[in-house]
């Protein structure tokens, strides 16, 4: 009786072990896994390798967040798929970037995606040509799938309405300057703002000021752009995008992940050298690096690319401590030039930590607020990332005419982003890493104006002490700090 | 209606940091410095209502600090 009852049991525990399997096991249509596959947190393959507690925990992670993700690529895709108006036209071919159109090809599918990037690059095309050459019949024929027939009236009539304002202006060839004196010209002091200008769009979000050594600074002036048109510009910017501007944009510009830096202060700050020259001779901290622990000693970079170098020469699993200081903001955490999202930092990082390694960002908002708290302080800054990271950028998106909905479901996503979480997610295959980063905003005695200038605590790689309320995750699940 | 309730609630937040203060200058008025001799209790109220002006204070300072450090002042 004893030995059916044991066999019975060994049965039932086979069955529901092998019911578990079935419930982690790889499977491409469900959220979960799209999520898992559009965030880069694993591949079939690094899934399979992942141990079954560890999976159920990365799956129970990302669940509700997988969920309202497949429905708002749904939502977003219905309005992308129906017949644009113009003003639709330019926001929407500005919006499906190839990252997005990623995005509809794992949540919807490939062909719906296929179809979706035809319709993007038509319609950019034509934009394009509608404001110089002007449209054809069959121009406009090829728009009919895509654009309603107002819209294409309206970009026929462009040109016309363009020739027109320069007729009006004034702009006759007799007085025009040649040509190649114009390209000329526009290419020089185009190629001499566009950094101010990457910098200063960046800085709008996350409040960068790394700026560069002194001498760099007063040459950088002659190009500087008046402060009212910067700021105009970084207004209507923020207005159309948002806190992933400091990565999205410059990206999309041609200069990956570049961020910070004020107007002046317009250059790349120079690396410090052994005898500590170089310094920043500013009102107010330029403080930021990264600094990497390993089993060779550690290591403090002024440079993130000099910083991502080393640690790609590093061998698996040596790194016992990476921090990387500088600016936050949710989602994303600046270095100096360089800022890091979870997705790049996980990228960076995979299998170069120890067991139970611990990155650490050291900047405002790296993790989202988290519970409620008595703390007035933490209220308080609650308060004001919710300000600064969902109603400013709500209402400029309002003002500048994007729908409320559309606007809310942007923000709402964006403001308390959890790039810790985020990170250690993406590291969940790799060594149980500890991932921290702040909650709130973070002061930082060695940042204070004046007093970094009189402590020469300017360009410190490392900021000592932060007062901000901390939080740790390990493969997706808070855990104390260490 | 979406627009409405995120106008109240961004004014809410704005105002938040001046409740203290206003519940300590409240607090002040009704304890006032002058009375002689000064029972413990009025001494708590009026040390109450100190700090919450203070703390008030301190709160939209922060609240300017974060701004003026977000569009890259500081």
């Amino acid at each position: 009786m004893k030995r059916q009852l044991l066999a019975l049991l060994l049965l039932a525990f086979a069955a529901g072990a092998a019911a578990a399997a079935e419930e982690t096991a790889w499977d491409a249509q469900r959220p979960e896994f799209r999520f898992f596959t559009e965030k880069r947190h694993f591949t079939q393959e690094t899934w399979d390798q992942l141990p079954a507690a560890d999976r159920e925990d990365a799956l129970a992670t990302v669940r509700d967040a997988a969920q309202q993700r497949q429905d708002a690529v749904h939502r977003e895709y219905e309005t992308a798929a129906a017949r644009w108006d113009l003003q639709q036209a330019r926001q929407l071919t500005d919006r499906y970037t190839a990252a997005e159109v990623r995005a509809v090809q794992i949540w919807v599918g490939p062909e719906h995606a296929q179809a979706l990037g035809r319709k993007v690059s038509t319609v950019r095309a034509a934009l394009a040509k509608a404001a110089g050459e002007g449209l054809n019949d069959a121009d406009a024929a090829a728009l009919q799938p895509y654009l309603q027939p107002q819209a294409i009236t309206e970009l026929r009539s462009l040109k016309a309405a363009e020739a027109l304002r320069l007729q009006a202006a004034g702009q006759f060839s007799k007085h025009e300057l040649p040509r190649k004196t114009v390209d000329a010209t526009v290419a020089g002091v185009s190629g001499a703002l566009s950094g101010d200008v990457n910098r200063n769009m960046a800085k709008a979000f996350d409040g960068n000021l790394a700026g560069g050594n002194a001498d760099e600074a007063a040459t950088a002036g002659k190009y500087a752009l008046p402060k009212g048109a910067l700021n105009g510009a970084v207004a209507g910017l923020s207005a159309q995008t948002g806190a992933f501007v400091a990565a999205n944009t410059a990206a999309a510009l041609g200069t990956p992940r570049t961020t910070s830096a004020s107007t002046v202060k317009s250059a790349a700050p120079a690396s410090l050298d052994e005898a500590g020259r170089a310094k920043s001779t500013a009102w107010t901290s330029d403080a930021y690096g990264i600094t990497v622990k390993t089993a060779y000693g550690d290591k403090a970079f002024r440079d993130p690319t000099e910083a991502e170098a080393y640690i790609r020469t590093l061998p698996p699993s040596v790194i016992k401590e990476v921090k990387l200081y500088g600016h936050g903001s949710p989602g994303i955490q600046t270095v100096g030039p360089a800022s890091y999202d979870a997705g790049s930092t996980a990228q960076l990082l995979k299998g170069k930590m120890v067991d139970g390694g611990l990155v650490q960002f050291v900047g405002c908002n790296t993790a989202s607020i988290g519970d409620a708290s008595l703390n007035p302080a933490t209220g308080l800054s609650i308060a004001a990332r919710r300000l600064l990271y969902f109603s400013v950028p709500y209402w400029s998106d309002r003002i500048n005419g994007t729908p409320s909905e559309q606007a809310k479901q942007q923000w709402e996503k964006e403001w308390n982003a959890d790039l810790a979480r985020d990170t250690s997610i993406g590291l969940a295959s790799n060594n149980n890493v500890i991932v921290c980063g702040y909650r709130t905003f973070g002061l930082v005695p060695g940042r204070l104006p004046v007093l970094t200038r009189i402590l020469g605590t300017q360009e410190d790689t490392d900021p000592t002490l932060v007062i901000g309320k901390k939080v740790c995750y390990q493969n997706g699940r808070e855990v104390p700090a260490p | 209606m979406t627009d409405i309730y995120y106008l109240l609630e961004m004014l809410l937040i704005l105002a938040a940091p001046f409740v203290p203060i206003a519940a300590g200058v409240l607090l002040r008025r009704k304890f006032p410095a002058s009375v002689e001799p000064v029972p413990t209790a009025h001494k708590l109220g009026r040390l109450a209502g100190t700090l919450l002006v203070w703390g008030g204070a301190a709160s939209v300072l922060f609240m300017i600090i974060v701004a003026l450090n977000f569009k890259g002042i500081l």
